[in-house]
């Protein structure tokens, strides 16, 4: 039943390894652009207020937001494409995710039900999309954010094209 | 099959394609229970007002809702009609608003025949016919109330044995059932009612969970009738006083003592009721579970719909081990517990029963020489105690924040005390989730242990599993912890392996699903 686990035998150490590829480096900017627009209606709602009247807590709240959202902006979307990792083989797909939860997700394709993609305005604008496949379970879904446009396209027809060779109701 | 009131037939239709009306009766049945509850509320806001009081007006009107309400049942059973038609199960019902809704019969997972006490007297029954997607919201359930109890069992027969055959995705359990095997027998017996049982119910709280619904209700019904007048009625004050003339820590004691004796009285009488008549049968492949005294179930799966079993053990039942066990299956699961406002879910398989009684059935249902379920767990790191007491560290926030208000003289001394109490609830419940962490894999099973308080143990087929996730936190990473989700097209949809050992967890993956992992894997130093 377990033919090929001679190569790693019991009781050793063993770890997801990671995906073979990583996301269009354009990611790091719309994640950037989507933090920024976040914290900068929040920072533009407190600067509002702070106009008309200023206690020090609501001040010290500010600048506190601002500082977290610089570091956040500056730090975090390069750490998450390190992180963010894909691979489509011809028996399953294989996603990594997260920065401070790390969540790996495998789905054979003879189980996926749907692929698609989805861009909002600013991966319109920057040229990425982001593929999502499904299965029959709400828990078996992954998502890769941030392909270049092209290459999205191409994976989901390859996705489409291998999950429609697999007969069944992938349950 | 009786009273098919034929409407619009179409030509050449055969004979099971016509539509039919449900069965009339149900006119006289269907306001029967709202017009109770509407009776027993003016009974009692009578009396409380006092009957001097009941003027002319209020009889006339009663008898008005009631002749309306008849009407109203009358009409709806004349614009509801169904169809079987080869492809599809068809509903057209509606006063004001008509819908229309059809289900695909090979679509179709489950048939389930209710009848409560009123539909048990007047001979009906309600079929409710699912097909059960998982995770989505929408009711996709499709409801035949009320049918003659005959004509439901025929109707189930049909839906269930005529069904053109799909092609099924997954083998029998255990792959062991070869798909065209001899001539199965008419009917095996899996599980039945057994009177022991009745013992272990007390321990099971109904009881006392339904004493706490009744008072409720009550509270509830008194204080729409009376507003808070009530709490300064002639008969609530007298038994305020009465309790006030004793001390405190003695009323807490009669009052516990009370519970316990209606828990102990009322739980068996409940038990009986519910799951009297309780028979799992096997028969053409599929599973029969009836039950019910006063509401009378039954449910049907399909065998090859069951993904696993799962296995609950609250505290107190574990103590003289017992438990109840629950099928996982496509077409079952979460959309019968919204469904249901009663305790009694449609994927219950066996009642509270000794654990022994549990394995038997679970091995039996799932053509096992052996019970998954009862396979040695493996256990999960130490590391594990950590993530589960940080969950449940929110016990301590009371404490502290009343120990310091205490202090300040803020609130009585006693708080705090009682704010220990819960924090030493609260480690005890952490200490006790990580003792029922475990993992295992058993055969063509995998077979997940979690919960605190209440222990539950889930067995899904390997070859169910139609994805893998996992997941830890970075302060995880250095302990090699990480948790396991298996995704499955049935039940809630996913199983979890909470906090295993990264090596442990990662293997017994791999060898749940051959081929999937192994090209992900590496050798870690």
């Amino acid at each position: 039943m377990t033919s090929p686990t001679d190569t790693v035998p019991l009781h050793q150490h063993v770890r997801l390894r990671p995906p073979r590829h990583q996301v269009h480096p354009r990611a790091v900017t719309w994640w950037r652009l989507q933090d920024g627009i976040g914290y900068g209606v929040l920072l533009l709602v407190g600067i509002g207020v702070l106009v008309f009247v200023r206690p020090w807590w609501l001040v010290a709240l500010v600048v506190a937001l601002g500082v977290v959202a610089a570091v956040d902006i500056a730090v975090l979307p390069r750490i998450r494409y390190d992180r963010h990792r894909w691979e489509a083989t011809d028996q399953a797909v294989y996603v990594r995710d997260g920065v401070l939860v790390e969540d790996w997700r495998v789905a054979p394709l003879s189980r996926v039900q749907t692929v698609d993609t989805q861009r909002g305005p600013l991966q319109q604008w920057l040229g990425l999309s982001t593929v999502t496949v499904t299965t029959a379970s709400t828990a078996g879904s992954l998502k890769i954010q941030g392909l270049e446009k092209e290459a999205a396209a191409e994976l989901v027809e390859r996705l489409t094209a291998a999950t429609e060779a697999i007969p069944g109701d992938a349950t | 099959m009786s009273s098919p009131h034929t409407a619009e037939a179409p030509t050449a239709a055969g004979p099971e394609e016509r539509w039919r009306r449900l069965d009339p009766r149900t006119i006289a049945v269907a306001p029967l229970r709202p017009l109770g509850t509407l009776l027993l509320t003016g009974l009692i806001v009578v009396t409380f007002r006092g009957w001097d009081r009941l003027g002319f007006v209020e009889p006339l009107l009663g008898l008005a809702v009631t002749v309306g309400v008849f009407a109203l049942s009358a009409w709806s059973w004349a614009t509801t009609q169904y169809r079987i038609t080869p492809t599809h199960v068809e509903l057209r019902s509606g006063i004001l608003v008509r819908k229309h809704r059809a289900v695909a019969r090979d679509r179709l997972r489950t048939v389930d025949i209710t009848a409560d006490v009123l539909h048990r007297i007047a001979g009906l029954a309600v079929v409710a016919v699912g097909t059960g997607r998982q995770g989505g919201e929408a009711d996709d359930e499709l409801k035949l109330d009320s049918l003659a109890r005959h004509d439901a069992d025929a109707l189930r027969t049909l839906l269930l044995d005529r069904r053109p055959a799909a092609p099924a995705p997954v083998p029998g359990p255990l792959g062991g059932v070869p798909p065209h095997a001899p001539p199965p027998p008419p009917e095996e017996l899996l599980s039945r009612f057994d009177l022991r049982w009745v013992a272990l119910a007390p321990l099971s709280l109904m009881g006392l969970v339904a004493v706490a619904v009744v008072t409720g209700a009550v509270v509830q019904l008194l204080r729409t009738a009376f507003g808070d007048e009530m709490w300064r009625s002639v008969p609530a004050r007298v038994v305020w006083s009465w309790i006030s003339s004793f001390p405190v820590l003695l009323s807490v004691g009669a009052l516990i003592v009370v519970l316990l004796i209606a828990n102990a009285v009322l739980s068996p009488i409940l038990y009986v009721l519910v799951y009297g008549g309780y028979r799992l049968t096997r028969h053409h492949d599929s599973l029969h579970v009836t039950y019910g005294l006063i509401t009378h179930r039954s449910v049907t799966i399909e065998e090859r719909r069951i993904r696993g079993i799962r296995l609950t053990e609250p505290l107190l039942l574990r103590l003289v081990r017992a438990g109840k066990l629950a099928v996982v299956a496509a077409g079952l699961g979460s959309r019968a517990e919204h469904d249901r406002n009663d305790k009694t879910s449609s994927d219950m398989l066996l009642p509270t029963a000794p654990v022994a009684e549990a394995h038997r059935v679970t091995a039996a249902v799932l053509r096992s020489p052996y019970s998954p379920l009862a396979v040695p767990m493996r256990r999960h790191p130490r590391a594990a105690l950590r993530p589960i007491l940080l969950r449940w560290s929110w016990s301590v926030v009371p404490a502290i924040v009343l120990g310091v208000l205490a202090a300040l003289d803020v609130v009585p001394a006693w708080l705090p005390e009682v704010a220990l109490v819960l924090l030493i609830a609260g480690m005890a419940g952490a200490l006790l989730e990580y003792a029922n962490l475990g993992h295992a894999r058993a055969g063509a099973y995998l077979v997940a242990r979690s919960g605190s308080g209440v222990r539950t143990t889930t067995a899904v087929r390997c070859d169910g599993i139609i994805a893998w996730r996992f997941r830890r936190t970075i302060f995880q990473r250095r302990s090699r912890l990480l948790t396991a989700t298996a995704a499955v097209a049935a039940g809630k949809g996913s199983h979890t392996i909470h906090f295993a050992g990264q090596d442990d967890v990662l293997q017994v993956a791999r060898d749940a699903v051959p081929g999937l992992l192994e090209p992900f894997l590496e050798p870690d130093t």
